[in-house]
């Protein structure tokens, strides 16, 4: 048996609601033990407090308080698994004490407090390498750990303005748009992991821990570099092009059978544009000179849509898209949420999986995105009480006698979720 | 101290925007990316829109400039036997093999991870395509709108009285190309604490289903589809854009809550009872033209820096020209000027996070081949005549 990808890591996750626990995710399936640190009436919301992993928003409003306690117990779920869950009251001196003997045994600390939390704590990168001198430390407010913002406080469904990403997302002539699943959280997530793998590789090389300086604006704009530099080189704003693809053509999503069913299509050349003349049999496209290339079709974009949406909306999406498929043209079909995580392809792969719970409830989860073919990364364990592990943590890790636990429960600076149902 | 990356090896392969970004990031902490194109036309970011001044042309994709920084440049028709023996000598001493082609191509050509393991026990191979190394769909032709559609995002963006929509640029290969950084870091550390390398297989599908998060797991327990809701968001309100005068503002009342918000406005009638609670959302139509009508003077730069003076989570739609003259991204030094032969010196974004003791490396993207003589003659010790029989036959 080999061991997991991330033996040995130990990472102290202080993040809360979404992006911070997806980075930490990602190490926490590859095997890294990850410890969920949270306190007595700050806990991260299983269901039972107000706020909610992937509710980026403060309260939800208009969903009722039953529906709010089994969303927000998915969405925990879903970034908490495989981690471990660790109580410490941070405002008593003593909880200060256990938390820096933690972060001696740790090689990774995460934090997405506002800036300057972690300094008025007496517990920020230069406090904490004095415990632990080889520390990566990642902190992940807004907008970074300096300049004029650094103060301002900012959730996921902002972000995605604030990145640029949304400015290309519209209808042709329309507003800009929000995503279904407000990215930002998730994306900046997979930054924060990366962030933390690129330094526990240069780690394992020199030595040495670093400090990560994460600003989630700036994480976001990368995923906008080209639409900065045609700004910049051609002088031209950012377009909102529906589904159209300003240099290739056809593109778009077609209507097919049933209620809100739709295929995507995209063809990327002249061969693939008489594949899908001949799939759906139209002589009127395929022997039209004005449509021979795609400089041409894209003047004739709406013409064009019009004789394949004839085409596709009698026609069941999967079957289009196996058809169009078969024949070499690029065809997706528009999958709704249950359906992608459930298709003969994901099904193929694995990627849902289901782990029984304590209380004998069968919980969906979906696997990390990628298979590697040695280690894999896997859904192992439910996402932890507030602190399920406190006795292993503290006791068996730390070696803190039974009977200080038992004070250190008692007087507040550790606790259980029983004690946490407020 | 050097850069946490220094010294890693990677070759290149890929085609797209997934491989070029997981690679651009590696490169930015001191990997060292070749990219492997092939002769003439390159790789397939450098045919992708937009162009300097909307010219096609192998070193003209902006596109390719952005996502190829950092890296070296040779061509390698690695179909052919000498570009395939070329090749199996640089695997030989890589770290990391990043590539995209159709399932199986690899190892068809005697390049795959059980053929070039033997030799370097200790290599990753990363292999980016839009539905995986296998499974019915693995064949599939991708795209930027395919991968959107198939993994479950196109449906639930957009309005609710129109088409799904997808998200703009070419989200949808960046997000795969993130999940494949991530995923390909976990390999080589792997590798470099146990000396055993391996194979990683990373869908750009499934990495955009990972998005869904607590949306699609509720889905898929049968508690409903999510909606599109156009620009509002599901729960809360009013934390959508809203138009100003300059541009949009993206509206949010946390941590202050609806009282600042109502305070800033300065209108009573925003002031009644069942506004301030969590059932807000009801009145949008009463609430929505109070709050159109007051910003339609301002400035988004204005309501957003009033509003977090009074500790509302308010940010603002960026154009690349806000994101330029951003006080807070000119004060951290986010842009750097680089210089291309083809445009000349512009702005860049910089790192996507910054480590401390550590330099970002953004040089320019390489020309198409740029490298080829350096890697052949000073690394693999290839003669000039070679070199040139190399060229005539095509292979480089």
């Amino acid at each position: 048996m080999r061991d997991p990808l991330l033996a040995g890591i130990r990472v102290l996750d202080m993040t809360q609601i979404r992006a911070g626990p997806k980075g930490s995710r990602w190490l926490a399936d590859a095997g890294a033990e990850v410890i969920k640190l949270e306190a007595r009436g700050r806990s991260d919301s299983r269901g039972f407090g107000r706020r909610g992993s992937g509710n980026t928003a403060g309260p939800m409003e208009s969903v009722s308080v039953e529906a709010q306690r089994e969303g927000n117990r998915v969405a925990f779920e879903q970034l908490n698994r495989n981690k471990l869950g660790l109580s410490i009251d941070l405002s008593f001196p003593d909880g200060k004490e256990l938390f820096k003997q933690m972060v001696g045994i740790c090689d990774v600390v995460m934090e997405n407090f506002s800036y300057g939390v972690m300094d008025r704590l007496g517990l920020g990168y230069d406090v904490l390498r004095r415990y632990r001198p080889d520390l990566v430390m990642m902190s992940m407010p807004a907008y970074g750990s300096s300049g004029p913002y650094r103060d301002y406080v900012s959730f996921g469904w902002a972000q995605e303005h604030m990145g640029g990403i949304t400015s290309r997302t519209g209808y042709q002539g329309g507003p800009p748009l929000k995503t279904g699943s407000i990215v930002a959280d998730p994306v900046n997530g997979v930054h924060g992991a990366i962030a933390v793998m690129t330094a526990l590789v240069g780690r394992a090389k020199t030595g040495t821990g670093r400090f990560i300086d994460f600003s989630q604006l700036e994480s976001m704009i990368l995923l906008s570099g080209e639409a900065i530099l045609d700004y910049s080189v051609n002088g031209r704003s950012p377009q909102r092009n529906g589904n159209r693809d300003p240099f290739l053509a056809p593109q778009g999503v077609y209507q097919c059978a049933g209620d809100d069913n739709w295929v995507s299509i995209s063809v990327t050349n002249d061969a693939e544009w008489v594949a899908l003349c001949e799939v759906i049999q139209s002589s009127e496209l395929a022997n039209e000179p004005r449509f021979a290339s795609s400089e041409l079709r894209v003047n004739y974009h709406d013409a064009i849509d019009d004789l394949i949406n004839e085409w596709t909306s009698k026609r069941d999406k999967i079957q289009v898209m196996i058809e169009l498929q078969n024949a070499g043209v690029p065809a997706g079909a528009v999958l709704d949420q249950a359906e992608a995580y459930q298709s003969p392809q994901a099904v193929s792969r694995d990627f849902l999986v289901e782990l029984v719970h304590p209380d004998g409830i069968l919980f969906p989860y979906s696997r990390t995105p990628s298979k590697f073919s040695k280690t894999p990364a896997e859904v192992r364990t439910p996402g932890p009480l507030l602190g399920e592990h406190n006795e292993y943590l503290l006791g068996t890790l730390l070696g803190i006698p039974e009977s200080e636990q038992q004070r250190l429960e008692s007087s507040g600076v550790t606790a259980t979720l029983s004690t946490d149902l407020g | 101290m050097g850069n946490p990356l220094d010294g890693i090896n990677v070759l290149d392969l890929s085609q797209g925007v997934a491989g070029a970004y997981c690679t651009k990031l590696l490169a930015g902490y001191g990997a060292d990316v070749l990219k492997i194109e092939p002769p003439n036309t390159g790789e397939s970011t450098r045919r992708l829109g937009p162009f300097v001044g909307d010219l096609p042309g192998v070193d003209q994709s902006l596109v390719h400039l952005y996502l190829n920084t950092g890296k070296r440049s040779i061509t390698l028709d690695i179909q052919a036997v000498e570009g395939q023996e070329i090749f199996g000598r640089l695997a030989a001493e890589a770290d990391l093999i990043v590539e995209s082609f159709i399932p199986g191509t690899m190892t068809n050509i005697g390049l795959g991870y059980e053929q070039l393991s033997g030799e370097n026990p200790g290599l990753v191979i990363t292999s980016i395509t839009f539905f995986g190394q296998e499974g019915p769909y693995s064949g599939y032709k991708g795209g930027e709108i395919i991968a959107q559609a198939v993994s479950g995002n196109l449906q639930i963006t957009g309005a609710p009285d129109r088409e799904p929509l997808m998200v703009g640029g070419y989200f949808a290969q960046y997000v795969g190309g993130q999940a494949a950084c991530a995923s390909t870091l976990m390999a080589i550390f792997h590798s470099m604490m146990s000396g055993e390398g391996q194979s990683v297989d990373c869908s750009i599908a499934e990495a955009n289903t990972d998005l869904l998060d607590r949306w699609g797991i509720d889905a898929v327990l049968g508690r409903g589809e999510q909606p599109r809701t156009g620009m509002a968001h599901h729960w809360t309100y009013p934390t959508q854009l809203y138009p100003c005068r300059d541009g949009y503002v993206a509206l949010g009342i946390e941590p202050a809550g609806w009282g600042a918000l109502a305070d800033m406005v300065g209108d009573d009638a925003l002031r009644k009872p069942e506004y301030t609670g969590p059932d807000r959302k009801q009145y949008h139509a009463d609430i929505d033209p109070i709050l159109v009508d007051w910003l339609k003077d301002l400035g988004k730069l204005e309501v957003f820096e009033e509003s977090q003076k009074n500790r509302m989570s308010s940010g603002i739609l960026m154009t690349p020209e806000d994101m330029l003259e951003s006080p807070q991204l000119q004060a951290r030094r986010f842009f750097e000027e680089i210089e291309h032969p083809s445009v000349g010196a512009h702005m860049y974004p910089g790192p996507p996070f910054q480590l401390s003791a550590s330099k970002w490396i953004q040089t320019r993207a390489p020309l198409l081949s740029e490298h080829t003589h350096e890697v052949l003659v000073g690394q693999l010790g290839f003669t000039e005549s070679e070199i040139s029989d190399l060229s005539v036959m095509g292979v480089i």
